[in-house]
Parts: C-alpha cells; structure tokens; sequence
C-alpha cells in the first residue's frame, strides 16, 4: 500500500517539481506546460546521431531516471509511507545517486558529440566538489538520530528540527544537493549559455523526455531528502504527516529552483575551490559541533 | 495506436485522436531556433515570447526555424544545416523579405514587426495542428547536405576518384573521404549523416555541433601550421613549394607543420636520432647512450634509436585519412616497443603525433565551433575553438553576416547608401545610418543645424541604451540569469523605438534594472578576472584598457545612465536625414560613438555619388583581442570573455 502512495506521490510531485521549473525559468505558472512539453516530445522524432555509442546513449536516459527513483524508496512521506526502511537508509540515497554521475558521462559520451562530452566530464569535476558535502552533513545528521535509518532520523528531530540544530549542515547540505541535480547556478552540465544544452544537447523525442524525467525525479529526491534529513519530514501540527512532507518538499523545490536562478552559473573551478577550501572545513567544524552538542544538550 | 507509431507517423498513418492530441500540444508549444539569433530578433524590437514562441538553446530542442530576413549566403547556409538537424516535425517561420533558398518554403510568413510575428505564430499553430503528421511530407534534402564518398591516394591528393582502386601514380591504394557536394568554405559543412530510425534520411548536426564527431579524431585538430612539401622517400628534402625530390624525383607530398610539432621534435628527439638511445617507456626524458634502468622509475630502459624514420609519412596521414582513426602515429612508434616488450600499451607510441598543452602533458584536442547561430554570442559570429580538455588553446573568429564592402563601379547613390549601411548593421541602425549621414555632409561641405544635431544626438543615445541593454538580455542568457535577461529584453524593445518623453517615462525601470545588474549577488564576482587587458590592447569600447569583464559591465551601466541623464524629455528623436549632396564632389569624414567604440567612416563623393569609403568599426579593432582573452580560459569563461567585448559580427569585413 504504501509502495501506491509512494508512487502517486512520485507521479504528481515530478510533474509539480516540472511546473514549478517552468517558472522559474519563464516567470511564468503555466499548470499545463509540461503536459504540453511532454506530449510534443512524443510526437517528435528521436533521432539517433550518427556514429553513437548507442548502449550509452540509450542506457543514459534510463540510468538516470531509475537512480532517481531509487533514491526515493527511502523517503519516509508520513509515518509506515515508505517503500523500504533500510538500516543504512541515509547512505542508501547518497549511494543511489552516484549513478547520476556514470548516466550523464554516458550520457555525454553516447552521442559522439563534443558538447555532451565536455558537459559530462564538467559533471565529473563537480561531483568532486559536491559530494563530500552530501555525505559529511548527513554524517552529522546521522549522529544525532545514531541511527541512518531515515525513519529514525525523522523522530530525532521530534523536539527540534534539523534545520535549527545544524542550520549549517543544511546550508552545506542544500548547495550540494543543488549541485548533484545540476540546478541552476550549478547547472554546469547542460548549461544553455556555454554548451546548448550539453549533455542534453543530442537527445530529442521520448529520450529527452525521459530524460527530462529523470531530472525531475532528481530534483524531486534531493527536495525530500532535504526534508527528511533537516525540515522533521512528516512532522508538523494539525495537518497530516503526509500533507507537512508535501507541503515542506514542495517549499525546498520552489525555493531551491527560483533562488538559484538569482545567481549566475558558476565558474567551475571556482566551485572546486569554495567547496574544498571553504565547503569541507566548515563540515568538519560542523560534525565536531553536532558531536558536542548531541553530547551535552540532550534534545 | 501506439506512442510508437504516433512518432513514426510524420510518414505515414491515419489522423487519430491520440495524433490530434499530440498535434495540439506541438501547436501550442512552439519552440523557437532564431535566426541569427535572438539578439537581432531584440533589435527588430520582437517579443518571442508574447507571440507565444519559447526560445530554444539548440536545434535539436527546436520545432520553428524563426528566419529573419534579409541574410546573407553564409548564414542562410548555417540556418539550412540547423534545419536539417532539428527533429520533425518541424517548420519555417520566415519575416521579412529574402530569397530563403536552400532552406524550404516557408510555413508561415509576415513583415519583420511583432504584428507580423505573431500572426505567423497563429497561422503556424494551424499548420501544426492540422498537418503535423500529413502524409504529404516532403523530404527535406539540399544539395547542402548531401555528401559522397570520394577516393583519394594518400601520397597524391590531386588524385581522386568515385570508386576505389589504385592510384596511377605510385600504385596504393585510394582511401575513402566524405565530401559535401555544396561545401564551400567554414566550419558548417563538416557533414554526417544521420540515421533516422524508420526510413534512410540524410541530416548533419547543426551548425554548432557540426564538427562534434571530430571530437575523436586526434590527427587533423588544432594544427594550425604551414604547409610544407617533403619527399616521401627522404623526409630531409623539405620545400615550400610542389615539386619532385632532386634525389628520387617522385612528388613532393604535403605535410602540414605547426610550431607546436616542431618544438615536441625538438624537445624529446635528439637530432641525432640515428645513433641508439635508450630511453624509459614512461619518461621519455630519461634518454641514456647505454641500457640501464630508469632514474625514475626503475623500469629497463628501451632502444629508442633511429625511431624517428617514419615522420614525413605521418605529417601525410594527417591530413589524408579522414576516417575514424583513432591509431595513427602509433604503429610505428608502438612496433619497436612491441619487439622489446611484447603486448606493453607505451604512453610514447600513443601520444605520438597529439599536440602538448601548456602543462606539457599530450592530449588529443578538439575543434569545436560555437555559432553562427548559438545562445550564448551574438547571432552571425562564430567563434572555432581549439580545446584541450576544456581549456581553450586556440581560437578564431568570424562572421556568417559579414559584410561585402565593395560598391558599383559607377558608385552608389547617397541615400541608397546610408540606407545599405544602416541596414547591414542591424543591431546598431540608427548609428551607421547617422554616420553616412554626417559624412555625406562633410564631403558635400554642408552645414548642419543645432536642431538637427540636436535630435539626432537623442535618437543616438536611445540606440545607445537599447544597445547597451541588448547586450545585458545575452549576458542574462549566458549566465543563466533569467530575471536579467527577460528585463534587459523587454527595457531594450521599449526604448528603441521610444520617444524620448517616453523613455523619461521609462526611467524608473532602467535606473531599478541598473541597480539589479549591479547588485546582482556573484555577478561582478564571476566576471572578475575574465578576459582581463592590458595597457598594451588597442580597446574603444566601455571600459578602460586594462579592464576585465566585471569593469567592462560596470563601465557599460555608468554609460547607460549618463546616456539617460541626457536625454531631453522636450525633444523630439528625429531619425536623421539624409543630406540633399545633389552634385557635390569632396571627400568627408565623420565619427559617431556607438556602445562598442567610436566608429569612423571616410568617403569620397563624385558628382552626387559614393564612389568609395573606408568604415574602421571598433569590432575590426577588437577582433584581435579576441585570441587574448580566450587563450588558455576554460571554455565558459573564455565564451563570456569574448561576449564581453561586444563584437558584432555585422560590422565584420566578408
């Protein structure tokens, strides 16, 4: 049962998460837009490139959207709504989205295209800045719940929320997730401006819809991770657990999609550098506080 | 019906309701590929996206080729290989008026105004819905795009043939080339077919992405060099010019030699190559008279001596094979390794023949051109980068839109003239326009009045703001800045053709939207740095000589306000007039300062006519800067440093 609702939330949250996009993009709340896009790329041709590396081409769409998806089984939407409670849930997402990384270099080599290629290895050099902040303020988090149960990390926050506890592991927790679904400003990967589309440059029709999919889903997951991990998941007065998990997960789309369109597309080595010299110590400092907190304030 | 057959259906199959969907959706989710680009839609003062068209950032995502004429030769090319690329169905919005060959006839047609825009829009929503998947779809197929394969010896390039076989001369056999039947020169004949899934069709990439496959093709990148002729028997008789070997008399062969090469050879084979050396697999600079072991690594040494024989026959392959070879300059090299330690990958056999990055490490680079019809620059320019990695290592600059300065023989009339000048340069009109017009003045010695003077200073600046703000809408784009890009777009549409009581009126608007520029978090930050002068660098435009992009935006929002301090909301911008030179003779000078620079323009009048001139634009100045500010910037930041020095690609010289 709760699989069900997982997914029908999966289905009206990525088509939410696709509205909202929109808007921030355009400026503009067209309800029907995706709709449209995606019944247009249906009708469209999905043309092969000459010369592909067509496993890779056609592997990478996929290879995005399942990762995707998979990082969501465990997103607990309200208490019991989970597909799956693992132990090691927490790693289970970071470890699930490694694959975004191995579908956009495919992705990017797949189409023998040089603006796919160099947006895949671009992804490859942020996945080196990024991912030490995914798994570092999830360590942080862990230690307050000991536990990586996401289940558990959500009723360690019963008394206060994350947000407040740790406030800069969130900090760190959101530029990073940004940056691993390639959002703007770190949507170095596929940035219109400097690569047409990168590695989304060659894929048309129902690949690119897929795609596009899989992106969404993406953004989707790092929302409700965020809201698990920081924002108390379901917990919340008066409303349903499921109502607060949508309510929150869609405020963290909104916020994350329209506030990085405030900013310009980063420089990428400049991106290495702020997450290495500056992203990494202040995790540290940011374990070490949690760890003296969880130790004398017992909340 | 299936998803499947809905999208083969451009071919084939019966109007069901799903199609009408589908067809319904398309009609309503146009996506837009302008040509040039989207900054001479601005200029033309056209609102895509109130006309209900999206801009797309490549052909691929695009369904409407929004074509806005009158274009010259070369762009109309690069749009009908953009065309080719962008996935069925697809159509054609023309505006304005222009022999649109070789793309197809247009879907939907109007004058060059929003007006006109929009009605196309609707009439091209119609054809979407009703004929979106019409069995009557022609192939699209110019002669453009079709190539052949041709044969051709690899030791005699005059040689070639349609079918393979042996060349007359020396008896090897011919190797295969792809040629395309309309190439001319540039970048955008690069071809490649494509293989649509259902039925054979032949398309290229477009026009940016044309060269995408030579991503892997290390031989013929970068090399930008001389062309020598060398012997293929005895590779030290070297010329400049075609000839027989004095020694054997066969023909000379071509070999293309870059100053890079030269200084690999020099750097890691010792000239007197043919006495043995020994050397480690892994650091070819470890070089020993005797075998021993590496200093470095341990490893036996290895007999590196008289390896360099083959050399002359590899500068051939460089240029004569085309194909997918991904193992040139390696055979050779690789054979001697192979005898010694059998089965061994050597680093010196496989980096052979790659150019060396400024790190000295060897890599295989890439071309890859950006433009002409490409999101981040200006529509008409292309840009060629040569990249190591994502560093660029070489660059080169063009125009799609350049302009054919030449004139009659008899001259040309002198309005006809300011005419052709403004309309050539179609982001800036008003300011070519007012130039001709001042200098037809000065040569005809007439005086001009301080009314006159007076309007046309107004119209100057307004175009100047406008110009100013266009560029900011393709600094929003590159950057990913919607807000910036939708706000410069829509402030730049209103004051072009604004009066200037209007533009008063404005005001407020253009003074917040300079405040949001400025303040805009990151922003000075991201550009600081990037495309930095020198004192040295002959640069007119905003800024001073030794600016980066950061005090080039700065300089660039200063400008704009003191254009809007100026402005006089009690008079009128009057589009100047062309001066009655009815017989005049003399020769005139004048200068107008537009946003790139001051731009000067020299003519000679006879009888009435213009019988010759001489324009310095301030992009014929900046162009040189444009290898400066690009050489080894990774690639994002050497696109922003080239859009920052503002080049227009229609001030150009064909």
């Amino acid at each position: 049962m709760s699989t069900v609702i997982v997914v029908l939330f999966l289905l009206s949250g990525t088509y939410l998460v696709a509205v909202i996009e929109g808007w921030s993009a355009t400026g503009r709340f067209r309800f029907g837009g995706p709709a449209r896009a995606a019944l247009r790329l249906l009708g469209t041709e999905s043309i092969l490139p000459r010369k592909p590396d067509r496993l890779f081409f056609e592997a990478a769409p996929v290879l995005l959207l399942t990762a995707a998806i998979l990082s969501m089984a465990i997103i607990p939407l309200a208490p019991g709504v989970i597909v799956t409670d693992l132990a090691t849930g927490a790693l289970f997402f970071n470890a699930a989205l490694a694959y975004v990384l191995v579908a956009l270099i495919m992705g990017g080599w797949g189409p023998n295209g040089a603006y796919g290629m160099i947006g895949g290895w671009r992804f490859l050099g942020q996945l080196v800045g990024y991912t030490m902040l995914v798994v570092m303020p999830i360590t942080a988090v862990a230690m307050r719940a000991e536990s990586l149960s996401t289940v558990a990390i959500v009723q360690s926050q019963d008394q206060l929320w994350n947000i407040l506890y740790q406030p800069l592991g969130l900090v760190l927790f959101v530029l990073a997730g940004m940056a691993m679904a390639f959002v703007p400003p770190f949507d170095l990967p596929t940035g219109a401006g400097d690569l047409a589309g990168g590695v989304e440059a060659e894929y048309t029709g129902v690949r690119r819809l897929v795609f596009r999919l899989g992106r969404m889903v993406l953004i989707l997951s790092v929302a409700s991770a965020l809201t698990v991990f920081y924002l108390g998941g379901w917990l919340g007065p008066i409303l349903p657990g499921w109502a607060w998990s949508a309510i929150k997960i869609l405020a963290v789309t909104a916020a994350m999609l329209v506030g990085g369109r405030m900013l310009p597309r980063v420089r990428e080595a400049a991106f290495l550098a702020w997450c290495w010299k500056l992203g990494i110590p202040l995790a540290l400092a940011n374990i070490f506080l949690v760890g003296v907190l969880v130790l004398v304030v017992p909340l | 019906m299936t998803m499947l057959g809905a999208r083969q259906s451009t071919r084939a199959g019966a109007f069901a309701p799903l199609r009408r969907l589908i067809a319904g959706a398309m009609a309503r989710d146009l996506r837009a590929l302008a040509v040039p680009g989207a900054d001479v839609a601005l200029a033309a003062e056209l609102d895509l996206s109130r006309a209900g068209l999206i801009e797309a950032d490549g052909p691929r995502q695009a369904n409407v080729l929004l074509v806005m004429f009158p274009l010259p030769a070369a762009m109309l090319r690069a749009a009908t290989v953009a065309y080719a690329q962008m996935p069925r169905p697809r159509a054609v919005l023309a505006l304005g008026e222009g022999e649109i060959a070789p793309l197809p006839r247009a879907d939907a047609t109007g004058p060059l105004s929003q007006e006109g825009l929009e009605q196309a829009v609707a009439a091209l929503r119609g054809a979407f819905t009703t004929g979106a998947f019409s069995e009557q779809v022609a192939d699209f197929d110019a002669p453009l795009l079709q190539t052949r394969v041709e044969y051709t010896c690899p030791m005699h390039p005059e040689i070639v043939s349609d079918e393979p076989g042996k060349c007359p001369k020396c008896g090897m056999f011919l190797v295969e080339r792809e040629v395309s039947d309309g190439e001319t020169a540039g970048h955008e004949h690069h071809e490649h077919h494509e293989h649509h899934e259902h039925h054979e069709h032949h398309e290229t990439p477009a026009a940016e992405m044309t060269q995408a496959a030579q991503a892997h093709h290390p031989g013929h990148t970068a090399q930008a060099g001389t062309i020598t002729f060398t012997c293929p028997m005895h590779p030290e008789v070297t010329s400049d010019e075609p000839g027989n070997c004095p020694k054997c008399g066969m023909n000379l062969v071509p070999v293309e030699n870059s100053e890079l090469d030269t200084h690999k050879h020099g750097h890691h084979h010792d000239p007197s190559a043919d006495t043995a050396r020994y050397t480690c697999p892994m650091h070819p600079e470890v070089v020993s008279d005797g075998p021993g072991n590496c200093p470095k690594c341990g490893m036996n040494l290895v007999r590196a001596g008289g390896a360099d024989a083959g050399h002359a026959d590899q500068g051939q392959d460089h240029r004569h094979r085309h194909g997918g070879h991904q193992d040139h300059g390696a055979e050779d090299k690789a054979g001697w390794l192979e005898r010694v330690e059998p089965g061994f990958m050597s680093m010196i056999g496989m980096t052979e023949g790659t150019p060396r990055s400024s790190d000295g490490l060897q890599m295989e680079w890439i071309d890859l051109p950006f433009g002409p019809i490409f999101p981040g620059l200006p529509g008409g320019l292309t840009l060629d980068f040569t990249l190591d990695g994502d560093t660029v290592a070489g660059a080169r600059v063009g125009s799609a839109v350049a302009w054919d300065q030449s004139l009659p023989h008899d001259g040309l009339d002198p309005a006809a003239f300011a005419q052709t000048l403004g309309a050539q340069m179609r982001l800036a009109p008003v300011s070519y326009h007012l130039l001709a017009c001042r200098a037809l003045a000065s040569a005809a010695g007439l005086a001009r009045s301080p009314e006159q003077e007076k309007s046309e200073a107004l119209a100057l600046a307004r175009e100047r703001i406008a110009d100013h703000l266009l560029w900011c809408a393709q600094l929003g784009r590159q950057l990913g800045l919607p807000r910036i890009e939708s706000g410069s777009a829509l402030q730049s549409r209103e004051v072009r053709g604004a009066k200037p009581s209007a533009i008063v009126a404005l005001d407020p608007a253009l003074v917040a939207l300079i405040a949001r520029l400025r303040k805009t978090p990151f922003l000075a930050r991201r550009l600081r740095g990037i495309g930095q002068l020198d004192d040295h660098c002959v640069w007119s435009g905003p800024g001073a000589a030794d600016s980066d992009a950061a005090d080039r935006l700065a300089a660039r929002l200063d400008a704009m306000e003191a254009d809007l301090a100026t402005l006089d909301a009690s008079g009128d911008a009057a589009l100047p007039q062309v001066p009655d030179v009815a017989g005049a003779s003399g020769s005139g000078h004048a200068m107008v300062e537009t946003t790139r620079g001051p731009t000067h323009l020299n003519l000679e009048l006879e009888a009435g006519r213009v019988t010759a001139f001489t324009l310095d634009t301030p992009t014929d100045r900046h162009l040189a800067l444009v290898e400066k500010v690009a050489d080894q910037a990774e690639l994002a930041d050497a696109l922003v440093a080239v859009a920052s020095l503002d080049l227009s690609p229609w001030e150009m010289r064909a």
